[in-house]
């Protein structure tokens, strides 16, 4: 190793601690096969060789698989013929930039011409320019790597299914398999002679999920967090069925606005005055799309989710763009009631925090049903509620359920 | 960690399989003879990307299972047969299901059996000496291919294990094989004493996943990973071709059919087993080369209706 590469780390490690970074789950263990791979001879033949094997040994899926070779091709940028790949082995993207994308000689045009309009006079606030600057037709160098972007989420899917698997609803069901070893002896002792064992069905998770998601709108900056965590329950929940609905702002509509009449001399008026006349809202249409264009009977879908089920809205509640609408809030109770009549396990995700719900519908909301946000915590929380632990709310929509 | 074991080595064993010579070399002098019922591993007509070779090489040397991912019909679950030919090894097959758990694949206990026996006291089967077999848990265990596999790395031989298409079971299943994939050693707390531990040499472990389900990250970090793909050149897809004993002028042409077949934007991309029959098919009848553009019997590798009808307007439009 050259004096010069002394100050540089090892390529291997530059790319281990980047693919770190990216949330790979990679140990000292992994770091110490690649390089005990390397000593034994794997890897040396060729660049595309080496690369092989780092990918074999630290991705574990086509996705992990196409950034660790982008991250590989990043990094290891030496010439495999020159030698010794210590001298040469850049540390990042910072190098290529001072190097590739120096501007300073191209667009000196442009700087002088900012540099002059400053000149000019300091006192006046614009300075008129004649033309707008011109802008030489400038090749830039392409980059010798491609940049990878990866999505990062408040939550990763590792904890979102960790969340998820706890809520479970064991159930034996299906063909009895397993051995039942205290019936078997009760029955030889209650019948005295010789019996057949008793067989039983193994447990499983019986739990159902109803999901029903906020979609366009002020949602749209969610769309791919929200994606991201139902794809993850859905995967991985290890649930025994989940559904993923969506709507648009509030999952049924079509409450009587005059029921706020009552109300009508405040400014911000809270339902709790008309809250015991709001009708429970259970027909209306939801959607089975994403874009929210194949309709289904919202009535058949709570059917089906009847038994077991929990239900999870996912939506901003108006947080995002911060307005009162008490029509939506009417709605939105009205809804809540109407779920009622088949499960009394409801929770709200929210991707905002709870200081951007104060003053909008999402708060108001907060009081009828819990409400929490789309984090770690919020999620442990929400599923503790689903699994029937209380959860303090200022007006609680009680004794509906039949 | 276990050592790095250099003894084998799939690229070289397959490279004289494939060249005519005998599987010979790495493997004669250790030609089984203890269990004579697990060497006739018929040929397999196998031809790996190099690629391939060396991550199978690359995972037998650090003895990790090997995690393959790929289209249907890739050659995934065939890449055991080939390297339990070529190396000679005994090849253990677990077919996953969905109700399969972890400890079947190291052995099963009957239970239910024992206590049939039992109940029917001195009247039961007896063992050798003639004492009721009911006494003792270990007659009524019996190994999985997993446990067999350990159980014969125990007496020094190694063998292939395939756990195929793991996806398909419960998400524990990967959970609960952790340790033993691990250390390769499992215990049978029915039947304290049977268990086995491998001991110089470690099984080669081959898992095959459809990625119906993500895998957890603890278990895919023990493995070493490779995505079959569909070869690339059509010089591979002659190749592999010719390896099974098609036509060169049929296969010539069926190599450019089907990287027509497969830029088409289909629902279900045809694999390679299918088109391989298929091709075996043409070739029995004795198709002609130009013939194989109309794509008879196309219901071989064309499974869905929409699909059928592309390719039905395709061809009537040319």
């Amino acid at each position: 190793m050259t004096p010069a590469a002394a100050d540089q780390p090892f390529f291997l490690w530059t790319l281990f601690q980047q693919l770190r970074r990216r949330g790979f789950p990679l140990g000292p263990n992994d770091y110490e096969t690649v390089r005990t791979a390397l000593r034994v001879g794997f890897g040396l033949a060729s660049r595309d060789d080496l690369r092989a094997v780092v990918i074999a040994l630290w991705a574990s899926s086509r996705e992990e698989a196409a950034v660790v070779a982008a991250l590989f091709d990043q990094h290891v940028s030496w010439d495999w013929e020159a030698g010794d790949p210590t001298v040469t082995a850049s540390t990042g993207p910072e190098d290529h930039e001072s190097a590739d994308l120096d501007p300073s000689h191209s667009d000196e045009d442009l700087v002088s011409e900012i540099t002059t309009g400053n000149d000019v006079d300091e006192s006046l606030s614009t300075t008129p320019v004649g033309t707008l600057p011109t802008f030489d037709n400038v090749e830039v160098p392409p980059l010798p790597y491609e940049h990878v972007f990866l999505p990062q989420y408040p939550v990763d899917f590792r904890s979102v299914a960790q969340a998820w698997r706890r809520l479970r609803w064991p159930i034996r069901y299906g063909p009895a398999t397993e051995l039942d070893i205290d019936a078997t002896v009760r029955r030889r002792c209650t019948d005295g002679v010789v019996s057949p064992p008793v067989l039983r069905p193994r447990q499983r998770n019986r739990a159902n999920v109803l999901l029903l998601v906020d979609r366009h709108g002020s949602m749209t900056p969610f769309h791919s967090y929200v994606r991201h965590v139902c794809g993850a329950i859905r995967q991985v929940g290890r649930l025994h069925k989940v559904g993923v609905f969506y709507f648009h702002d509030t999952p049924l509509e079509g409450t009587d606005p005059s029921l706020l009449s009552p109300l009508s001399g405040e400014l911000f008026p809270r339902l709790d005055a008309v809250l015991p006349d709001v009708p429970p809202l259970v027909d209306g249409i939801l959607m089975q799309d994403e874009d929210l264009s194949v309709p289904i009977d919202a009535a058949e879908v709570f059917a089906d989710y009847e038994e077991r089920g929990a239900l999870v809205v996912l939506s901003d509640g108006g947080a995002a763009r911060g307005g009162y609408d008490p029509l939506r809030l009417l709605d939105t109770v009205a809804f809540l009631k109407g779920t009622r009549r088949w499960t009394n396990r409801t929770v709200w995700l929210n991707p905002l925090s709870p200081d951007a719900w104060t003053g909008s519908t999402a708060a108001e909301t907060a009081r009828h049903v819990p409400m929490f946000p789309m984090d770690r915590t919020g999620m442990y929380r929400a599923v503790d509620v689903l699994r029937g632990q209380p959860a303090t709310i200022e007006r609680p929509l009680t004794g509906l359920l039949p | 960690m276990p050592d790095t074991d250099l003894s084998q080595s799939y690229a070289v064993a397959i490279k004289n399989t494939l060249s005519g010579q005998p599987t010979a070399g790495v493997s004669a002098a250790e030609a089984p003879k203890d269990d004579p019922d697990k060497t006739g591993v018929p040929p397999e007509v196998y031809l790996p990307s190099d690629d391939l070779a060396r991550v199978t090489d690359l995972a037998l040397a650090l003895g990790r299972p090997l995690l393959l991912q790929g289209e249907p019909g890739c050659g995934k679950t065939r890449l055991a047969h080939s390297v339990s030919h070529a190396l000679a090894m005994p090849l253990e097959i677990a077919y996953v299901k969905s109700t399969s758990r972890a400890q079947d694949l190291l052995y099963t206990y009957d239970a239910v059996r024992r206590l049939f026996d039992s109940q029917l006291g001195a009247e039961g089967p007896k063992d050798d000496a003639g004492k009721p077999l009911a006494r003792h848990a270990r007659h009524y265990v019996s190994l999985g291919p997993l446990g067999r596999a350990i159980a014969r790395a125990e007496s020094g031989r190694r063998s292939v294990v395939l756990i195929d298409e793991i996806d398909k079971a419960d998400l524990d299943f990967p959970n609960d094989l952790l340790w033993e994939l691990d250390r390769m050693e499992f215990d049978v707390p029915e039947a304290p004493g049977m268990g086995h531990k491998a001991a110089q040499v470690r099984p080669f472990v081959i898992i095959t996943h459809n990625e119906e389900k993500p895998l957890p990250p603890a278990f895919l970090r023990r493995c070493v990973f490779y995505y079959l793909k569909f070869p690339d050149s059509q010089r591979e897809v002659e190749r592999i071709l010719a390896a099974h004993g098609i036509r060169a002028d049929l296969s010539s042409k069926a190599a450019s059919l089907i990287s027509e077949i497969r830029k088409k934007d289909l629902n279900k991309k045809p694999g390679l087993a299918e088109l391989i029959d298929w091709l075996l098919y043409q070739d029995a009848k004795g198709t002609s080369p130009d013939d194989l553009d109309a794509l008879p019997d196309r219901e071989a590798f064309l499974k869905d209706r929409a699909d059928l009808d592309r390719v039905e307007r395709d061809l009537a439009a040319t």
